[in-house]
């Protein structure tokens, strides 16, 4: 029975030899095809600052971010922890954000001081940095709390402040 | 997952598409002398290249790789060693930064042979595959569009040695004057070597991705036998005949 099915394997694959060719052509012309996902970002390390004003917490608490010595305002990117993404400055160890809020008269500060290592995000992406062994001073808000000191491609929340 | 990726030039394309059919059209040929040789099998050493990685990486300086392999049949009982070389350069992204992996590896292992007689080969079989290669990180910086400055880091070369396993299925068939041709389709499973300290490498050479602890792969083998003991098959009577 055993021998049986492997001369009828055998018989199939020496007829189609050269359709099974053919085919491994084919396979190599699909491989070759298939593209890399553009860059979204997705993977690139951000630090992620939760806003609560009084005890909820709030995606639309702030109005503008900056950049401090920036001449624009930073988007106002969303994280799935409804924490706000600031881009850390790959030139410097360290930078600050000033934020604007809505309707409120105080212009928080943050002020960040960390260490960098170079990390391949994806061979589409390219290179980019992990933020270690973040330091935080946050001026004009009730209280602070960092909570990761570290920025990488897993992201999440980095730092809640408390606003009354 | 593009472990042959890249391949975009239409030159290159062309040219592995008039390999292949080459390839097609002399084994179309060696099936003539099929059923003469169906009655014996030869033992033997079997050496041979990789025909797909030359042709691929033809006027491409920044990848290289070459590859040979010996195998030693008894009977249905194939050992199989594999040893070869591979280098390849990228620039990921649109940063400044080149990325170079530079490396040796072999596979050890064995097939079966699903054929009872004759010299062709259809096999089942594994391996048992290692690198150990280099790994170099030039010129990274990394630029902020939002803060306009650009940083600089120098990344240290890292050597590294990684293990796999491969299941492998394919065949060899006899050309004529005892030269073959094989195709090889290999599922390799990482068993160590993924710490790259945060830039993995753009391959891990004779394995593939180093993204996956899984990877697929095809080689092709033009291979010549060195006979040295030949058995004969005596044809078994058919049921109900004297």
């Amino acid at each position: 029975m055993y021998n049986l099915i492997v001369l009828k394997i055998r018989k199939k694959i020496i007829a189609n030899w050269p359709q099974m060719q053919l085919f491994a052509f084919w396979s190599l012309l699909f491989l070759s095809g298939c593209q890399q996902e553009p860059c979204t970002g997705g993977t690139i390390p951000w630090f992620g600052v939760q806003v609560y004003i009084g005890d909820t917490l709030r995606t639309n608490a702030i109005a503008a971010i900056r950049g401090v010595g920036t001449m624009t305002d930073a988007n106002l990117n969303i994280g799935s922890q409804r924490q706000y993404l600031l881009q850390l400055n790959p030139g410097a160890d360290s930078c600050s954000y000033s934020l604007t809020l809505n309707n409120r008269a105080n212009a928080p500060t943050i002020n960040l001081h960390y260490t960098k290592k170079p990390v391949l995000i994806s061979e589409r992406c390219g290179f980019g940095f992990n933020y270690n062994s973040i330091r935080v001073k946050v001026s004009g808000v009730d209280s602070a709390r960092l909570t990761k000191d570290f920025a990488d491609s897993t992201r999440g929340t980095n730092l809640i402040i408390w606003i009354r | 997952m593009c472990t042959l990726s890249k391949a975009r030039d239409t030159g290159k394309t062309i040219l592995l598409f008039l390999g292949l059919l080459l390839l097609v059209s002399v084994s179309s040929w060696g099936q003539s002398t099929y059923r003469q040789r169906d009655s014996v099998r030869t033992d033997g050493f079997r050496v041979g290249v990789e025909l797909l990685w030359p042709l691929y990486t033809i006027g491409k300086p920044d990848q290289k790789q070459w590859e040979v392999m010996g195998d030693y049949g008894y009977d249905r009982h194939i050992g199989v060693l594999e040893i070869g070389q591979q280098y390849k350069r990228t620039s990921p992204g649109t940063d400044a930064g080149q990325l170079e992996v530079n490396g040796g590896y072999f596979r050890l292992g064995y097939e079966y042979n699903l054929l009872k007689n004759g010299d062709d080969v259809i096999f089942a079989g594994g391996r048992y595959g290692q690198a150990t290669f280099v790994r170099t990180v030039s010129d990274l910086s990394v630029t902020s569009t939002y803060w306009g400055q650009t940083g600089r880091a120098s990344v240290p070369d890292i050597v590294r040695t990684c293990g796999w396993l491969e299941a492998v299925i394919g065949a060899k068939v006899r050309l004529g004057w005892q030269l073959y041709l094989g195709l090889t389709a290999r599922a390799g499973y990482r068993l160590y070597g993924n710490d790259f300290d945060g830039i993995a490498p753009n391959v891990v050479p004779g394995y593939g991705d180093a993204l996956n602890n899984l990877n697929y792969n095809i080689s092709y083998y033009l291979s010549f036998k060195i006979p040295t003991r030949t058995r004969a098959f005596i044809p078994e009577p058919k049921k109900g005949k004297k």
